[in-house]
Protein backbone atom coordinates (compact mmCIF):
# COMPACT_ATOMS: atom_id res chain seq x y z
CA UNK A 1 0.00 0.00 0.00
CA UNK A 2 3.06 2.42 0.94
CA UNK A 3 2.29 6.39 1.49
CA UNK A 4 0.74 8.69 -1.56
CA UNK A 5 1.44 12.18 -1.50
CA UNK A 6 -0.68 14.03 -3.54
CA UNK A 7 -0.69 17.71 -4.13
CA UNK A 8 0.57 18.46 -0.70
CA UNK A 9 1.38 22.12 -0.32
CA UNK A 10 2.60 23.86 3.07
CA UNK A 11 3.45 27.34 5.27
CA UNK A 12 3.74 26.90 8.23
CA UNK A 13 1.43 29.02 10.93
CA UNK A 14 2.04 32.67 11.10
CA UNK A 15 4.72 32.95 7.85
CA UNK A 16 3.97 32.96 4.72
CA UNK A 17 6.62 31.18 2.94
CA UNK A 18 5.43 27.71 1.43
CA UNK A 19 8.12 25.61 2.54
CA UNK A 20 6.20 22.69 0.49
CA UNK A 21 4.60 23.43 -2.73
CA UNK A 22 3.19 20.94 -4.92
CA UNK A 23 4.98 17.55 -3.54
CA UNK A 24 3.45 14.63 -5.32
CA UNK A 25 5.11 11.35 -4.30
CA UNK A 26 4.88 7.81 -3.91
CA UNK A 27 6.55 5.02 -1.69
CA UNK A 28 6.51 1.81 -2.06
CA UNK A 29 5.92 -0.74 0.76
CA UNK A 30 9.84 -1.64 1.16
CA UNK A 31 11.15 1.23 -0.40
CA UNK A 32 15.05 2.49 1.02
CA UNK A 33 14.91 6.27 0.07
CA UNK A 34 17.59 8.82 0.54
CA UNK A 35 16.55 12.60 0.48
CA UNK A 36 18.55 15.18 0.07
CA UNK A 37 18.86 18.95 -0.12
CA UNK A 38 19.63 22.21 0.33
CA UNK A 39 19.20 23.20 4.02
CA UNK A 40 15.73 24.81 4.35
CA UNK A 41 14.64 22.75 1.44
CA UNK A 42 11.76 21.14 3.73
CA UNK A 43 12.89 17.82 4.35
CA UNK A 44 11.96 17.79 7.84
CA UNK A 45 8.98 19.32 7.16
CA UNK A 46 8.00 16.46 4.60
CA UNK A 47 9.52 13.96 7.23
CA UNK A 48 6.25 15.39 9.74
CA UNK A 49 3.76 14.87 6.88
CA UNK A 50 4.75 11.51 6.17
CA UNK A 51 3.49 10.67 9.99
CA UNK A 52 0.96 13.28 10.62
CA UNK A 53 2.50 15.48 12.89
CA UNK A 54 1.73 18.08 10.43
CA UNK A 55 -1.34 19.14 10.12
CA UNK A 56 -2.39 17.26 13.30
CA UNK A 57 0.35 18.57 16.08
CA UNK A 58 1.47 21.32 14.02
CA UNK A 59 -0.61 23.89 12.56
CA UNK A 60 -0.44 25.80 9.53
CA UNK A 61 -2.29 26.17 5.83
CA UNK A 62 -2.48 22.43 4.54
CA UNK A 63 -3.15 21.52 1.38
CA UNK A 64 -3.52 18.40 -0.77
CA UNK A 65 -3.46 14.52 0.71
CA UNK A 66 -1.09 12.21 2.47
CA UNK A 67 -2.23 8.49 2.21
CA UNK A 68 -0.82 6.23 4.49
CA UNK A 69 -2.39 2.42 3.61
CA UNK A 70 -4.88 4.55 1.98
CA UNK A 71 -6.34 6.76 4.37
CA UNK A 72 -5.62 10.59 5.05
CA UNK A 73 -3.71 11.42 7.79
CA UNK A 74 -5.87 14.13 8.95
CA UNK A 75 -8.26 11.68 9.75
CA UNK A 76 -5.99 10.10 12.32
CA UNK A 77 -4.38 10.41 15.75
CA UNK A 78 -0.67 10.79 15.56
CA UNK A 79 -0.40 8.31 18.14
CA UNK A 80 -2.55 5.84 15.64
CA UNK A 81 -0.16 6.46 13.03
CA UNK A 82 3.00 5.34 15.30
CA UNK A 83 2.20 2.10 14.64
CA UNK A 84 2.23 2.50 10.85
CA UNK A 85 5.06 5.61 10.79
CA UNK A 86 8.27 5.48 12.59
CA UNK A 87 10.23 8.59 13.28
CA UNK A 88 13.86 9.44 14.91
CA UNK A 89 14.15 12.91 14.43
CA UNK A 90 17.04 15.01 14.48
CA UNK A 91 18.23 15.45 17.59
CA UNK A 92 18.67 12.31 20.11
CA UNK A 93 18.90 14.26 23.39
CA UNK A 94 15.44 15.91 23.03
CA UNK A 95 13.48 12.51 22.40
CA UNK A 96 15.31 10.59 24.80
CA UNK A 97 13.63 11.02 28.11
CA UNK A 98 13.38 8.14 30.53
CA UNK A 99 15.34 7.52 33.23
CA UNK A 100 16.56 3.73 32.20
CA UNK A 101 17.00 2.25 28.54
CA UNK A 102 14.32 -0.29 28.73
CA UNK A 103 11.59 2.32 30.11
CA UNK A 104 12.41 4.05 27.00
CA UNK A 105 11.49 1.93 24.66
CA UNK A 106 8.64 0.41 26.29
CA UNK A 107 7.40 3.66 26.58
CA UNK A 108 5.65 3.52 23.43
CA UNK A 109 4.11 -0.19 23.75
CA UNK A 110 2.66 0.99 26.71
CA UNK A 111 1.15 3.97 25.35
CA UNK A 112 -0.62 1.83 22.14
CA UNK A 113 -1.34 -0.89 25.03
CA UNK A 114 1.14 -3.51 23.06
CA UNK A 115 0.83 -6.49 24.50
CA UNK A 116 4.34 -8.71 25.55
CA UNK A 117 6.28 -5.53 26.19
CA UNK A 118 9.44 -7.25 28.28
CA UNK A 119 9.83 -9.79 25.08
CA UNK A 120 9.40 -6.75 22.54
CA UNK A 121 11.52 -4.24 24.45
CA UNK A 122 14.42 -7.07 24.74
CA UNK A 123 14.16 -7.84 20.81
CA UNK A 124 14.12 -4.39 19.89
CA UNK A 125 17.44 -4.09 22.10
CA UNK A 126 19.00 -6.99 20.81
CA UNK A 127 18.00 -5.67 16.87
CA UNK A 128 20.15 -2.46 17.51
CA UNK A 129 23.21 -4.11 19.66
CA UNK A 130 22.26 -2.84 23.08
CA UNK A 131 21.60 -5.92 25.13
CA UNK A 132 23.16 -5.54 28.56
CA UNK A 133 22.12 -1.67 28.69
CA UNK A 134 18.60 -2.50 30.13
CA UNK A 135 19.31 -0.17 33.21
CA UNK A 136 21.47 2.45 32.01
CA UNK A 137 20.48 6.17 31.90
CA UNK A 138 19.54 7.32 28.40
CA UNK A 139 21.33 10.73 28.51
CA UNK A 140 24.30 9.21 29.59
CA UNK A 141 24.58 6.63 26.72
CA UNK A 142 27.11 7.79 23.81
CA UNK A 143 26.01 9.57 20.89
CA UNK A 144 25.92 6.56 18.88
CA UNK A 145 24.17 4.41 21.47
CA UNK A 146 21.93 7.12 21.72
CA UNK A 147 21.17 7.40 18.03
CA UNK A 148 20.30 3.09 18.25
CA UNK A 149 18.14 3.72 21.09
CA UNK A 150 16.21 6.07 19.63
CA UNK A 151 15.87 3.38 16.47
CA UNK A 152 15.07 0.61 18.76
CA UNK A 153 12.15 2.55 20.44
CA UNK A 154 10.60 3.13 16.69
CA UNK A 155 11.57 -0.38 16.16
CA UNK A 156 10.04 -1.87 18.86
CA UNK A 157 6.38 -0.34 17.87
CA UNK A 158 6.70 -2.49 14.78
CA UNK A 159 5.48 0.21 12.16
CA UNK A 160 5.73 -0.68 8.66
CA UNK A 161 7.72 2.63 7.77
CA UNK A 162 10.91 4.63 9.24
CA UNK A 163 11.34 7.72 9.00
CA UNK A 164 14.88 9.23 9.86
CA UNK A 165 15.87 13.24 10.08
CA UNK A 166 19.71 12.96 9.41
CA UNK A 167 20.63 10.05 11.69
CA UNK A 168 24.53 10.67 11.19
CA UNK A 169 24.54 14.04 11.53
CA UNK A 170 26.69 13.89 14.88
CA UNK A 171 28.23 10.47 14.99
CA UNK A 172 31.70 9.31 13.69
CA UNK A 173 32.53 7.51 11.21
CA UNK A 174 32.11 3.89 12.73
CA UNK A 175 28.77 4.54 14.32
CA UNK A 176 27.29 5.90 11.13
CA UNK A 177 28.39 2.66 9.28
CA UNK A 178 26.74 1.06 11.95
CA UNK A 179 23.31 3.07 11.42
CA UNK A 180 23.45 2.50 8.01
CA UNK A 181 23.82 -1.21 8.58
CA UNK A 182 21.28 -1.73 10.64
CA UNK A 183 18.99 0.62 8.41
CA UNK A 184 19.99 -2.26 5.49
CA UNK A 185 19.09 -5.16 7.87
CA UNK A 186 15.75 -4.03 8.52
CA UNK A 187 15.05 -3.05 5.55
CA UNK A 188 16.18 -6.56 3.76
CA UNK A 189 15.76 -9.16 5.99
CA UNK A 190 12.67 -7.64 7.65
CA UNK A 191 10.86 -5.28 4.81
CA UNK A 192 10.65 -2.27 6.62
CA UNK A 193 10.31 1.00 4.34
CA UNK A 194 13.37 3.41 5.16
CA UNK A 195 13.22 7.26 4.66
CA UNK A 196 16.15 8.73 5.65
CA UNK A 197 17.08 12.70 5.36
CA UNK A 198 20.86 12.86 4.86
CA UNK A 199 23.52 15.09 3.64
CA UNK A 200 26.27 12.59 2.87
CA UNK A 201 25.52 11.42 -0.41
CA UNK A 202 28.66 8.84 -0.36
CA UNK A 203 26.17 7.08 2.38
CA UNK A 204 23.22 6.92 -0.12
CA UNK A 205 25.03 6.06 -2.77
CA UNK A 206 26.37 3.12 -1.11
CA UNK A 207 23.08 2.63 0.69
CA UNK A 208 19.79 3.69 -0.17
CA UNK A 209 18.02 2.78 -3.67
CA UNK A 210 15.56 5.79 -4.91
CA UNK A 211 17.04 9.25 -4.38
CA UNK A 212 14.71 12.28 -3.65
CA UNK A 213 16.00 15.72 -4.67
CA UNK A 214 13.80 18.36 -2.88
CA UNK A 215 14.20 22.25 -3.29
CA UNK A 216 12.46 25.23 -2.35
CA UNK A 217 9.57 22.75 -1.36
CA UNK A 218 9.31 21.18 -4.28
CA UNK A 219 10.83 17.89 -5.62
CA UNK A 220 13.05 18.40 -8.29
CA UNK A 221 14.13 14.78 -8.86
CA UNK A 222 12.96 11.60 -8.13
CA UNK A 223 14.11 8.18 -8.70
CA UNK A 224 16.58 5.32 -8.79
CA UNK A 225 19.94 6.21 -7.18
CA UNK A 226 21.64 5.77 -10.62
CA UNK A 227 19.46 7.78 -12.08
CA UNK A 228 19.52 11.10 -10.01
CA UNK A 229 23.09 10.57 -9.38
CA UNK A 230 24.13 10.78 -12.58
CA UNK A 231 22.54 14.02 -13.29
CA UNK A 232 25.64 16.10 -12.89
CA UNK A 233 24.58 19.31 -13.40
CA UNK A 234 21.41 19.49 -11.04
CA UNK A 235 23.29 18.25 -8.21
CA UNK A 236 25.77 21.04 -9.22
CA UNK A 237 23.30 23.48 -9.38
CA UNK A 238 22.29 22.61 -5.79
CA UNK A 239 25.28 22.38 -3.97
CA UNK A 240 24.99 18.94 -3.90
CA UNK A 241 27.89 16.75 -3.79
CA UNK A 242 28.64 14.18 -6.57
CA UNK A 243 28.72 10.86 -4.37
CA UNK A 244 32.50 9.35 -5.58
CA UNK A 245 32.50 7.25 -8.42
CA UNK A 246 29.69 8.63 -10.13
CA UNK A 247 31.71 11.45 -11.75
CA UNK B 1 10.71 53.37 69.69
CA UNK B 2 9.28 50.28 71.84
CA UNK B 3 8.14 48.91 68.30
CA UNK B 4 11.60 49.70 66.55
CA UNK B 5 13.25 47.58 69.52
CA UNK B 6 10.46 45.01 69.51
CA UNK B 7 11.11 44.28 65.73
CA UNK B 8 14.92 44.32 65.58
CA UNK B 9 14.25 41.62 68.22
CA UNK B 10 12.33 40.16 66.08
CA UNK B 11 14.68 40.18 63.42
CA UNK B 12 17.73 39.60 65.47
CA UNK B 13 15.61 36.34 66.44
CA UNK B 14 15.67 34.96 63.04
CA UNK B 15 18.85 36.09 62.17
CA UNK B 16 20.44 34.56 65.11
CA UNK B 17 17.72 31.12 64.13
CA UNK B 18 18.59 30.87 60.52
CA UNK B 19 22.74 30.98 60.61
CA UNK B 20 23.45 27.83 61.87
CA UNK B 21 21.00 26.23 59.54
CA UNK B 22 22.82 28.20 56.60
CA UNK B 23 25.89 27.64 58.31
CA UNK B 24 25.05 23.80 58.77
CA UNK B 25 23.41 23.81 54.89
CA UNK B 26 26.95 25.04 53.72
CA UNK B 27 29.50 22.27 55.82
CA UNK B 28 26.87 19.64 54.06
CA UNK B 29 27.69 20.97 50.41
CA UNK B 30 31.29 19.81 51.50
CA UNK B 31 30.65 16.37 53.36
CA UNK B 32 28.66 15.73 49.95
CA UNK B 33 30.94 17.03 47.54
CA UNK B 34 28.69 19.00 45.10
CA UNK B 35 30.99 21.83 45.76
CA UNK B 36 32.56 21.64 42.10
CA UNK B 37 29.34 21.31 40.74
CA UNK B 38 27.90 24.94 43.18
CA UNK B 39 31.63 26.28 41.78
CA UNK B 40 29.93 27.42 38.51
CA UNK B 41 26.80 28.72 40.25
CA UNK B 42 28.65 30.49 42.81
CA UNK B 43 28.61 34.04 41.31
CA UNK B 44 25.38 34.14 40.25
CA UNK B 45 23.85 32.68 44.07
CA UNK B 46 26.04 35.50 45.50
CA UNK B 47 24.95 38.50 43.08
CA UNK B 48 21.18 36.66 43.90
CA UNK B 49 22.15 37.07 47.48
CA UNK B 50 23.35 41.09 47.57
CA UNK B 51 20.49 41.93 44.99
CA UNK B 52 17.97 40.95 47.97
CA UNK B 53 20.11 42.42 50.73
CA UNK B 54 20.65 45.69 48.82
CA UNK B 55 17.06 46.32 47.81
CA UNK B 56 15.69 45.06 51.24
CA UNK B 57 18.33 47.38 53.43
CA UNK B 58 16.99 50.45 50.68
CA UNK B 59 13.34 49.93 50.51
CA UNK B 60 12.33 48.69 54.25
CA UNK B 61 11.54 51.78 55.42
CA UNK B 62 10.44 53.85 52.39
CA UNK B 63 13.51 54.99 50.15
CA UNK B 64 16.95 55.05 52.24
CA UNK B 65 19.35 53.35 53.76
CA UNK B 66 17.67 51.44 57.45
CA UNK B 67 19.51 49.17 59.86
CA UNK B 68 16.28 47.17 60.47
CA UNK B 69 15.89 46.58 56.27
CA UNK B 70 19.57 45.50 56.91
CA UNK B 71 19.25 43.11 59.54
CA UNK B 72 16.13 42.01 57.14
CA UNK B 73 18.00 41.44 54.41
CA UNK B 74 20.83 39.47 55.84
CA UNK B 75 17.82 37.29 57.13
CA UNK B 76 16.10 36.95 53.92
CA UNK B 77 19.47 36.67 51.95
CA UNK B 78 20.54 33.64 53.90
CA UNK B 79 17.29 32.05 53.65
CA UNK B 80 17.30 32.21 49.99
CA UNK B 81 21.03 30.75 49.57
CA UNK B 82 20.04 28.25 52.05
CA UNK B 83 16.94 27.30 50.22
CA UNK B 84 18.71 27.09 47.04
CA UNK B 85 22.13 24.46 48.45
CA UNK B 86 19.16 22.59 49.80
CA UNK B 87 17.43 21.78 46.54
CA UNK B 88 21.43 22.16 44.99
CA UNK B 89 22.50 19.10 47.38
CA UNK B 90 19.46 17.50 47.25
CA UNK B 91 19.04 17.23 42.98
CA UNK B 92 22.99 16.44 43.32
CA UNK B 93 22.51 13.68 45.60
CA UNK B 94 19.75 11.96 44.72
CA UNK B 95 19.78 9.51 41.63
CA UNK B 96 16.28 11.02 39.52
CA UNK B 97 15.45 6.99 39.85
CA UNK B 98 14.99 7.31 43.53
CA UNK B 99 13.11 10.75 43.10
CA UNK B 100 10.78 9.60 40.91
CA UNK B 101 9.98 6.04 42.68
CA UNK B 102 9.15 8.30 46.06
CA UNK B 103 6.40 9.90 43.80
CA UNK B 104 5.27 6.99 42.30
CA UNK B 105 1.96 6.79 44.33
CA UNK B 106 0.95 10.13 42.43
CA UNK B 107 -1.61 9.46 39.55
CA UNK B 108 0.28 8.46 35.98
CA UNK B 109 0.23 11.53 34.85
CA UNK B 110 1.43 13.54 37.26
CA UNK B 111 4.25 11.07 38.35
CA UNK B 112 5.20 10.99 34.33
CA UNK B 113 5.14 15.16 34.33
CA UNK B 114 7.21 14.76 37.19
CA UNK B 115 9.49 12.24 35.66
CA UNK B 116 10.01 14.02 32.42
CA UNK B 117 10.81 17.38 34.09
CA UNK B 118 12.83 16.24 36.60
CA UNK B 119 14.62 14.11 34.04
CA UNK B 120 15.09 17.28 31.17
CA UNK B 121 17.08 19.28 34.07
CA UNK B 122 20.43 18.22 33.42
CA UNK B 123 19.80 18.66 29.25
CA UNK B 124 18.77 22.34 30.20
CA UNK B 125 21.97 22.69 32.69
CA UNK B 126 24.16 21.25 29.92
CA UNK B 127 22.27 23.85 27.55
CA UNK B 128 23.34 26.58 29.75
CA UNK B 129 26.62 25.95 29.96
CA UNK B 130 27.08 25.54 26.50
CA UNK B 131 25.41 28.76 26.08
CA UNK B 132 27.85 30.55 28.58
CA UNK B 133 30.65 29.37 26.97
CA UNK B 134 29.73 30.21 23.44
CA UNK B 135 29.01 34.37 24.68
CA UNK B 136 32.37 33.81 26.69
CA UNK B 137 34.43 32.80 23.28
CA UNK B 138 32.39 35.68 21.69
CA UNK B 139 33.61 37.99 24.47
CA UNK B 140 30.99 38.14 26.83
CA UNK B 141 32.69 39.62 30.02
CA UNK B 142 31.44 37.61 33.12
CA UNK B 143 33.78 39.27 35.34
CA UNK B 144 31.44 42.53 35.32
CA UNK B 145 29.19 42.20 38.52
CA UNK B 146 26.28 44.26 36.00
CA UNK B 147 23.12 41.87 35.92
CA UNK B 148 21.95 43.51 33.08
CA UNK B 149 24.83 43.04 30.90
CA UNK B 150 25.31 39.34 32.11
CA UNK B 151 21.97 37.96 32.51
CA UNK B 152 20.42 38.30 28.95
CA UNK B 153 22.66 37.25 26.67
CA UNK B 154 22.70 33.85 28.61
CA UNK B 155 19.05 34.00 29.73
CA UNK B 156 17.63 34.83 26.21
CA UNK B 157 18.90 32.28 24.08
CA UNK B 158 18.30 29.32 26.94
CA UNK B 159 14.59 30.25 27.33
CA UNK B 160 14.24 30.18 23.35
CA UNK B 161 16.11 27.39 22.95
CA UNK B 162 14.58 25.38 25.92
CA UNK B 163 11.18 26.64 24.28
CA UNK B 164 11.92 24.96 21.08
CA UNK B 165 13.35 22.11 22.38
CA UNK B 166 10.55 21.35 24.57
CA UNK B 167 8.01 21.73 21.57
CA UNK B 168 10.36 18.63 19.86
CA UNK B 169 10.09 16.71 22.83
CA UNK B 170 6.37 17.31 22.61
CA UNK B 171 6.46 15.67 19.25
CA UNK B 172 8.35 13.18 20.12
CA UNK B 173 6.18 12.38 22.96
CA UNK B 174 3.53 11.70 20.59
CA UNK B 175 5.04 9.84 17.87
CA UNK B 176 5.39 7.10 20.63
CA UNK B 177 2.02 7.33 21.06
CA UNK B 178 1.54 9.55 24.25
CA UNK B 179 -1.53 11.60 24.08
N1 LIG C 1 8.06 25.68 13.19
C1 LIG C 1 8.33 26.48 12.15
N2 LIG C 1 7.70 27.67 12.00
C2 LIG C 1 7.96 28.46 10.96
N3 LIG C 1 8.83 28.17 9.97
C3 LIG C 1 9.49 27.01 10.04
C4 LIG C 1 9.28 26.10 11.13
N4 LIG C 1 10.07 25.03 10.96
C5 LIG C 1 10.74 25.26 9.80
N5 LIG C 1 10.39 26.42 9.26
C6 LIG C 1 10.91 26.98 7.99
O1 LIG C 1 10.58 26.10 6.95
C7 LIG C 1 11.64 25.97 6.02
C8 LIG C 1 12.00 24.52 5.82
O2 LIG C 1 12.40 23.98 7.04
P1 LIG C 1 12.84 22.47 7.19
O3 LIG C 1 13.23 22.29 8.61
O4 LIG C 1 11.79 21.57 6.67
O5 LIG C 1 14.12 22.41 6.25
P2 LIG C 1 15.20 21.25 6.09
O6 LIG C 1 15.26 20.93 4.65
O7 LIG C 1 14.91 20.17 7.03
O8 LIG C 1 16.54 21.99 6.49
P3 LIG C 1 17.81 21.46 7.29
O9 LIG C 1 18.70 20.81 6.30
O10 LIG C 1 18.40 22.72 7.84
O11 LIG C 1 17.32 20.53 8.37
C9 LIG C 1 12.78 26.80 6.56
O12 LIG C 1 12.81 28.00 5.83
C10 LIG C 1 12.41 27.06 8.00
O13 LIG C 1 12.85 28.34 8.38
MG1 LIG D 1 15.86 19.38 8.76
Amino acid sequence: MGITVKNLCFTYHGSSKKVLDGVNLKIEDGDFIGVVGPTGSGKTTLLYCLNGLIPNSIKGKFYGEVLVDGVPTTSCKVSALAKKVGIVFQDPDWQLFSVTVKDEVAFGLKNLRMNRVEERVREALKTVGLEGFEDAEPYRLSQGQKQMLCIACVVAMQPKTILLDEPTSNLDYKNTKNVYGLLRRLNREEGKTIVVVEHDTDLLAEYAEKILVINDGKIVKNGSKEEVFSDCRLLENLGIKIPRGWF
Amino acid sequence: MVALSTLSLIVGWSLLYITPIFFSVLASIFVFRVYRKLLGWLKFLVIAGLLILAVQTFTYSGFGFSFEGLFYGVSFALRFLTLILLVFIFVHTTPTRKLVEAFSFLPYPLSFMLMLSLNMLPRIEDLAKTIVNAQKARGLNFKTLNVFKVYPPILIPLLSKTLEKSQQLALALQTRGFE
